[in-house]
C-alpha cells in the first residue's frame, strides 16, 4: 500500500505545479493602473502611452488589450481599437465586454463584409472552439488527462469491489472528454499558426489583383476591416475576406491580430 | 369588199389608237426654258429657269442637262427647285422648275441652246432663247424718284457699268487650297476700289456647305490699306474673314459672294434738286454689284496610319494643362481642379477631356468656360473645365495625367499631350466621424447612441507576450509523468499478479501431500474413543485439500460454497457427490456424535482417499 500513497503524493504535487504561474510583473501592474487612471480622467493619449509601454516590454493580458482598445476607440482610431479588441478576444474568447465593444467598434468600420451562412455543424464547432482560449484549453486538457490516468491507476491497482462499475463508467466519460478537448486544442493551435487575420489601419486602401501598384484595383478597404492573411510576398500580402473576395495589398497598411 | 373595208377601218382605228397613245405619252413631259431678263449688263446676274410639266414630271430623277453658256456667262450655282402640283378636272398636272443663276461676262447677243431632260431613256429638249449682253453701267440710285421705272434704272446702270469695271473689285483669298478634314481654311474677302464706296451690303452670301464656319470680327468701318493691283492703285478694305473647318473629305466649292456697293460718282449737276437730294459733295451715288468667283478647295482625309484609337478629331495645335488650388488639404475640404485646353483649331469642338479622379474624392460636374479668339490669323482660344473635388479620406492621392490627342497638320502627325500627375496630400479632417456615421444602416443606428463599456479595473494577470501554456515544458511533463505513473502501475499490477499466481501453484502442488498427512494424522486417532477428533481431522483434511487446490482461504468456507466452487471447476458430479457425502458424514459425526464402528470409520477413511485422488486427477 505504500505504492499507492506515493502515487497520490506525486499527483497532488503535479496538479499544484500548474497553478503556480510566474508572477513577476508588479511594475507593469502599476503601469496598468496608471493607464486606467489616465483613462478615467479622459486623458486617452496618456492611457494609450502607459498601456503600450507594458506591451513594449512584452507583457500582455486580455484586460490590457481591452483597455487599450477602449482608449483607441475614444481617440477615434477605429482600426487600432478593433485590432486590440480582437487581440483581447484571442486571450479571452467568451468575454461579454470584449464582444460588446468589438461589435460597437465594428459598426464604425465602413466596410460591411457579408459572411455567407455556413453549415450549422460547422458553426456550432466554431462556437465551441471559441468558448475557451488556448491556455484555458491547455489547462483543461492536462487536468482531465491527469484525472483519466488517476482513474486508470485506481482501477489497475486497487482491489475495490464495491464501486468498481461506477469508477469504470467515470473513466470512459473522462477519456471521451480528454479526446474531444485535445482535438479542440489541436484545432485552435493549428488555426493560430495557419489562419492569420489582419485589421486595416490605413484610412482607405486599394486592394489590387496582383502584388503590383499598376495592377487592376479589385476593391478597396477602410480602416478596421478584418481579413484573413493568405501569404506574404515582400511588402505585399494576399488577403481574403470572409465573403470570399481576395486581393493583394501593401504590407504596411494593416496589422496582424 | 365590205369585209375588206371593215378590216381596213379596224386597222386604221388600231393604228390611230397607238398613234394617239404615243402622242399622249410624248406630251407627258413638256419643257420650257426662260430667263428673267433678255437684256443684261456685263457682271450682272440673270436667272435661267427650266420648267418641266406633265403628269409624270415628278418622277424625273436626273438633273437637266444645261446648255453651254460659258462663252458669255459664268455659272453661279443653282437657286433651287420648286414643284407645283395641280388637279384640274380630275387631271393632275405637275410642274417642276429648276432655277440657275448665271452672270453675264461678255458683251454681245447670244443664243442659249436647248436644255435636255432625260426621262425613261428618252431625252426631251426645251426651247432656245436669245440674250443680249450689254456693256456694264452703274445703276443710278433711285433716291427721291419712286416713279422711276425699272427699265430706265437698268438703262442707267448699263451706262455706268463700264466705268466701274476696273474701279471696283471684290477678291477672295484663301490661305491654302489643300487641307485636312477639320483643318481651318482662312477665307478673306477684300474690296479693291479706286472710287469712293459709301456703303456696301452683301446681296448673296457665299455658299459654305460642308464647312463649320467661324466668322472673324471685322472692324466697322473696315480699315483700309493701299495696294497696287494690276498696275493700278486701289484702296483695299477687308470686309469679311472667316475660318472654314471642312467637315468631310472631298473637293468642295465655296460659292461666290455678291455685294452691292453704293459708289459715289463724280458727275455734272443735272438739276438743283438732284444735287440737293443726291449728293452734298458734288457727286452722285450709284449702286454697283460686284462678285467674287467661287473657290475650289481640296479636302484630304486624315491619314489612317498611327491614328489613335480614341482620336478626338481635332486638327491644329493644342496643349493641355491642369492645376489645383491647394495640394495640402484636410479631408472634406473642397479643392478646385482646373483643366485648360488651349491652342489653335476648332475650339468649339474641343472635347471634354477624360479626367480620372481617384475614388477617394467626390467629384462634381465641371464648370466649363470657353474663350475663342477670332481676331488673329486663325481661330485660337481655350476651354477651361473647373472641377470641384472633395477628398473624403486622408492620405496621399494622385490625379492621373489627363491626356488628349490631335492631328498636327504642319508636321503631318498625330500628337498626344498630357498634364503632369498631380499629388494631393489629404490630412485627416475634423468631420471624419460624422461622415463615417452616415454609412450606418438602420438597425445599427440604434446602437450609435451607446458607448463602449468601461475599462477593466481588476489587476491583470500579465504574462509574457506570446506565452502559451501548451508551449510550457510543464505541459509536457503533465502529459508524460502521468503516463509513466500509469505504466508503473501496470507493472506493479503484473508483479502482484505473478506473486499470487505462484502461491496458487505451490498450494496446488502441496495439496495432495498435505491431505495425505492430515489423513494419516486422522488415522492415528482411528479408534472408538477418539472418534470426534477423527471426524474433525478428516473434515479438515478434505476442506484444506480443496482450499489449497482452488487457492482460497480454508477458514470459514461453508460446505455449500465448496460445492459451487467445485462446480465452477467443472468436476464430475459423482466426485462432487462423494466428496460432499464425506464432508456431511464428518460434520454429522462431529456435531451429533453416535457410536460408530471402527469399520464405518475406516470406510470413510478409504472413501476420502479415493475422492482426493479422483479430484487430484481432475484438477491439475
Amino acid at each position: 500500500m505504500s505504492n499507492r500513497a506515493k502515487i497520490y503524493i506525486l499527483l497532488i504535487s503535479f496538479i499544484m505545479l500548474f497553478f503556480v504561474f510566474p508572477l513577476q510583473a508588479d511594475h507593469f501592474t502599476h503601469l496598468f493602473e496608471q493607464g486606467n487612471k489616465a483613462y478615467e480622467e479622459g486623458n486617452y493619449k496618456e492611457a494609450i502611452k502607459k498601456y503600450e509601454e507594458i506591451l513594449d516590454n512584452r507583457y500582455e493580458s486580455w484586460e490590457l488589450y481591452y483597455n487599450l482598445g477602449n482608449s483607441y476607440y475614444k481617440e477615434g482610431k477605429i482600426g487600432l481599437a478593433v485590432l486590440n479588441y480582437e487581440r483581447a478576444k484571442q486571450l479571452q474568447p467568451d468575454n461579454e465586454d470584449i464582444n460588446f465593444n468589438l461589435k460597437l467598434a465594428n459598426l464604425r468600420v465602413i466596410d460591411k463584409i457579408q459572411t455567407p451562412p455556413q453549415f450549422f455543424l460547422f458553426e456550432f464547432y466554431e462556437t465551441v472552439k471559441n468558448i475557451f482560449s488556448i491556455n484555458t484549453l491547455s489547462v483543461i486538457v492536462i487536468i482531465s488527462y491527469i484525472t483519466l490516468i488517476s482513474l486508470l491507476i485506481v482501477l489497475i491497482i486497487a482491489r475495490i469491489r464495491i464501486f468498481r462499475g461506477l469508477i469504470k463508467a467515470a473513466t470512459y466519460v473522462v477519456a471521451v472528454i480528454v479526446i474531444l478537448i485535445s482535438l479542440t486544442l489541436y484545432a485552435k493551435v493549428h488555426d493560430k499558426n495557419q489562419k492569420k487575420y489582419g485589421i486595416i489601419l490605413a484610412t482607405r486602401i486599394n486592394v489590387y489583383s496582383s502584388p503590383d501598384e499598376n495592377g487592376t484595383e479589385v476593391f478597396s478597404l477602410h480602416e478596421g476591416a478584418k481579413f484573413q492573411l493568405q501569404r506574404d510576398i515582400n511588402e505585399w500580402a494576399q488577403i481574403r475576406l470572409s465573403d470570399g473576395k481576395t486581393g493583394w495589398l501593401k504590407r504596411d497598411s494593416f496589422e496582424i491580430i | 369588199m365590205m369585209k375588206e373595208s371593215k378590216t381596213a377601218i379596224a386597222y386604221i382605228i388600231f393604228i390611230g389608237v397607238i398613234f394617239f397613245h404615243g402622242i399622249s405619252l410624248g406630251q407627258d413631259i413638256n419643257i420650257t426654258a426662260s430667263i428673267d431678263r433678255s437684256k443684261i449688263a456685263v457682271n450682272q446676274v440673270y436667272t435661267y429657269t427650266l420648267q418641266v410639266s406633265g403628269s409624270k414630271a415628278n418622277s424625273i430623277k436626273s438633273d437637266p442637262v444645261l446648255p453651254d453658256m460659258k462663252e458669255f456667262s459664268t455659272y453661279m450655282g443653282s437657286s433651287g427647285t420648286s414643284q407645283n402640283i395641280q388637279l384640274i378636272n380630275g387631271r393632275m398636272s405637275i410642274s417642276k422648275s429648276y432655277s440657275f443663276n448665271y452672270m453675264a461676262t461678255k458683251v454681245g447677243t447670244y443664243e442659249i441652246g436647248p436644255a435636255k431632260v432625260e426621262f425613261k431613256g428618252k431625252s426631251y429638249n426645251s426651247n432656245s432663247l436669245t440674250i443680249e449682253v450689254v456693256a456694264s453701267a452703274a445703276q443710278p440710285k433711285a433716291g427721291g424718284s419712286p416713279g422711276t421705272s425699272q427699265q430706265s434704272r437698268s438703262q442707267q446702270s448699263i451706262d455706268n457699268q463700264k466705268d466701274l469695271e476696273d474701279n471696283l473689285l471684290l477678291r477672295a483669298f484663301i490661305n491654302k487650297r489643300k487641307v485636312y478634314v477639320n483643318e481651318p481654311v482662312i477665307l478673306t474677302y477684300k474690296i479693291y476700289t479706286a472710287v469712293t464706296v459709301t456703303s456696301y451690303g452683301v446681296s448673296k452670301q457665299p455658299d459654305t456647305e460642308g464647312f463649320w464656319v467661324e466668322e472673324f470680327e471685322i472692324a466697322n468701318p473696315p480699315q483700309t490699306t493701299r495696294e497696287n493691283y494690276k498696275g493700278r492703285e486701289y484702296i483695299v478694305a477687308e470686309i469679311r474673314k472667316m475660318a472654314l473647318f471642312p467637315t468631310d473629305a472631298g473637293n468642295k466649292t465655296i460659292g461666290p459672294m455678291h455685294i452691292q456697293c453704293d459708289v459715289r460718282v463724280q458727275s455734272q449737276r443735272r438739276s438743283i434738286f438732284d444735287s440737293f437730294f443726291d449728293d452734298p459733295f458734288f457727286g452722285r451715288s450709284v449702286k454697283a454689284s460686284v462678285y467674287a468667283p467661287p473657290i475650289e478647295i481640296e479636302v484630304l482625309p486624315l491619314p489612317e496610319e498611327n491614328k489613335p484609337l480614341n482620336f478626338s478629331g481635332l486638327v491644329g495645335n493644342f496643349k493641355i494643362s491642369a492645376n489645383v488650388d491647394k495640394t495640402r488639404v484636410k479631408a472634406n475640404e473642397a479643392i478646385s481642379l482646373k483643366v485648360k485646353l488651349s491652342g489653335e483649331g476648332n475650339i468649339k469642338l474641343l472635347p471634354e477631356p477624360n479626367v480620372i479622379i481617384p475614388p477617394q474624392f467626390e467629384k462634381y460636374d465641371p464648370r466649363i468656360s470657353r474663350n475663342v479668339n477670332r481676331s488673329g490669323n486663325g481661330i485660337s482660344g481655350s476651354k477651361t473645365l473647373e472641377y470641384v473635388l472633395i477628398p473624403r479620406y486622408a492620405g496621399q492621392h494622385q490625379i492621373k495625367p489627363i491626356e488628349f490627342n490631335y492631328y498636327d497638320p504642319i508636321n503631318a502627325q498625330y500628337r498626344t499631350v498630357s498634364t503632369r500627375e498631380i499629388s494631393i496630400n489629404v490630412e485627416k479632417g475634423d468631420e471624419d466621424i460624422a461622415i463615417a456615421g452616415a454609412g450606418f444602416s438602420k438597425e445599427e443606428v440604434k446602437l450609435v447612441g451607446q458607448d463602449i463599456r468601461f475599462i477593466q479595473r481588476t489587476t491583470p494577470d500579465l504574462k509574457r507576450s506570446g506565452y502559451y501554456f501548451y508551449k510550457n515544458p510543464l505541459f509536457y511533463l503533465g502529459l508524460i509523468i502521468p503516463l509513466i505513473l500509469l505504466i508503473a502501475a501496470m507493472f506493479q499490477r503484473r508483479q502482484m499478479d505473478k506473486i499470487s499466481e505462484n502461491e496458487a501453484y505451490a498450494r496446488n502442488r502441496r495439496a495432495n501431500q498435505l491431505a495425505k498427512k492430515r489423513l494419516k494424522h486422522a488415522r492415528s486417532s482411528l479408534s472408538e474413543d477418539t472418534q470426534k477428533e477423527y471426524y474433525a481431522e478428516t473434515s479438515r483434511a478434505l476442506i484444506g485439500y480443496l482450499a489449497d487446490k482452488l487457492n482460497v482461504s480454508a477458514a470459514g468456507v461453508m460446505s455449500d460454497q465448496l460445492e459451487s466452487m467445485m462446480r465452477g471447476k467443472a468436476l464430475d458430479e459423482d466426485i462432487i457427490k462423494s466428496f460432499m457425502d464425506c464432508i456431511s458424514v464428518c460434520d454429522y459425526q462431529r456435531f451429533a456424535p453416535s457410536n460408530s464402528t471402527y469399520e464405518e470409520m475406516s470406510e470413510l477413511y478409504e472413501q476420502s482417499k479415493i475422492v482426493i485422488s479422483k479430484i487430484e486427477k481432475s484438477i491439475k
